[in-house]
């Protein structure tokens, strides 16, 4: 968290409760994720947004950041097509990690 | 203030009413969705709200859809509403701006900046008694022309709704502050000034001044269609446009188009009396490797080259008939 973050009270709680809604939202991913389809990708970026939005004013940096990155692959393979699946489930692979190994760590 | 925020994000939700509960004496609601946000404003007994918060990614109806819903209503009609955003593509904070936003936040939030601009949104709700005054619309002129109102001071940047892209000058500054340089990359700000605008003024009642300046908005919006633009009047009969994707407008063709179109609106005073008027241009400024305070300079230089555009014409009118006197 950072310095100007952990000044604010109660900050301590919302990070702990994002923790326990990210097991569930890490689960729902890797569903969504086993058959890909638009549909799947679809709501699977938009978990994305959501962690992407709100984990760095948590001190989650690197866990917002990577979500970022993912949701954006996402947009860019179903909307533009300028993005292979592989690179999507690089992504997603990457971000999967960073998550298991906070909430380990968190444990 | 009492504000609402609206995301369906219920993570976004806490921040926010833990965060603007260590701002100041903020009373925060939430809403998950825009139709939970319509359902508790259309409650009489939820009260009426100073600020809006508002995601803009949500399921259903989002956040811009719902900004605009806001604004036709009487009571939200000026509130300050922020947008709240993950969204870096430029054209989402286009359309909440269109759509009556008045300034945003990006998310991950940072603290130091959710704080400024809560700060900023009070500042003005606090200056502006309430937000109530000062709204020149297209469709309640039939309503202002029957209710004995105020005259506007001429200075004054009041806010006009219900013409496309139009925006509050407040939004306007924010806007183009608050784009990064890569944002503005392209874009191009230039205004039009109403000539002979203090005498329109003097002349005009109220109702006269407002239907003046809406009917002249609408006419600068109507002629820069089909471009990207946003458009904001700053008072002193003076509109400031920015327009984006790299379009240069040939202000001097803009302008007739503009001046052709007031013509063809035929209008007239509240007496009757033919109102006769043309707007004129000033210099138009690139905004390319201008961002923040530089590019706000922007907006200045253009305002101000408009207006001293206008009294040089209005000189060199009078000039010519005292030439055409000694003669």
């Amino acid at each position: 968290m950072t310095a100007q973050a952990a000044l604010i009270p109660g900050l301590e709680r919302i990070r702990a409760r994002f923790l326990d809604m990210l097991v569930d939202r890490l689960t729902e991913i890797e569903t969504l994720c086993e058959e890909p389809s638009t549909d799947s990708l679809r709501q699977s970026q938009q978990i994305l947004h959501k962690i992407a939005g709100s984990a760095g004013t948590l001190g989650l940096q690197d866990l917002g950041e990577t979500a970022r990155v993912c949701e954006t692959r996402i947009i860019e393979f179903l909307d533009t097509g300028n993005m292979e699946l592989s690179q999507v489930y690089q992504s997603l692979g990457d971000f999967a990690e960073i998550a298991e190994d906070l909430l380990t760590e968190d444990r | 203030m009492r504000i609402l925020a609206v995301d369906d994000d219920p993570i976004i939700l806490e921040l926010l009413t833990e965060l603007l509960a260590t701002f100041g004496q903020h009373e925060v609601d939430t809403a998950e969705s825009a139709k939970e946000a319509l359902a508790r404003l259309s409650d009489p007994a939820a009260g009426i709200y100073d600020c809006f918060l508002l995601d803009i990614q949500m399921p259903e109806t989002d956040g811009i859809e719902l900004c605009g819903l806001l604004r036709q209503t009487q009571a939200y009609a000026r509130s300050p509403i922020l947008m709240i955003t993950a969204m870096s593509d430029k054209a989402y904070i286009d359309n909440a701006f269109s759509a009556g936003a008045t300034d945003y936040v990006t998310k991950p939030f940072d603290i130091t900046e959710l704080r400024f601009r809560i700060k900023n949104a009070e500042a003005r709700l606090t200056s502006e008694g309430g937000m109530a005054k000062k709204i020149f619309a297209v469709s309640r002129a039939s309503e202002a022309a029957n209710t004995p109102q105020p005259k506007v001071a001429l200075n004054e940047p009041v806010t006009i709704l219900d013409v496309d892209g139009v925006i509050d000058y407040f939004a306007f500054e924010n806007y183009i502050t608050e784009l990064s340089r890569g944002s503005l990359f392209g874009s191009t700000v230039f205004a039009f000034t109403i000539r002979r605008i203090d005498e329109l003024y003097a002349d005009s009642t109220p109702f006269g001044f407002e239907c003046l300046i809406t009917d002249t908005s609408e006419a600068i919006s109507d002629c820069l269609k089909p471009h990207q633009f946003l458009i904001s009047y700053a008072g002193n009969g003076t509109f400031i446009c920015v327009v984006e994707g790299g379009y240069r407008p040939d202000l001097d063709k803009l302008t007739d188009a503009i001046n052709l179109q007031i013509h063809n609106m035929d209008l007239h005073f509240c007496d009757g009396r033919k109102l006769d008027f043309r707007v004129c241009a000033g210099q138009s400024f690139r905004l390319i490797w201008r961002a923040g305070r530089n590019a706000l300079d922007a907006v200045i230089q253009a305002h101000a080259s408009a207006e001293d555009e206008a009294q040089r014409r209005e000189r060199m009118s009078d000039g010519f008939w005292l030439t055409e006197q000694a003669v």
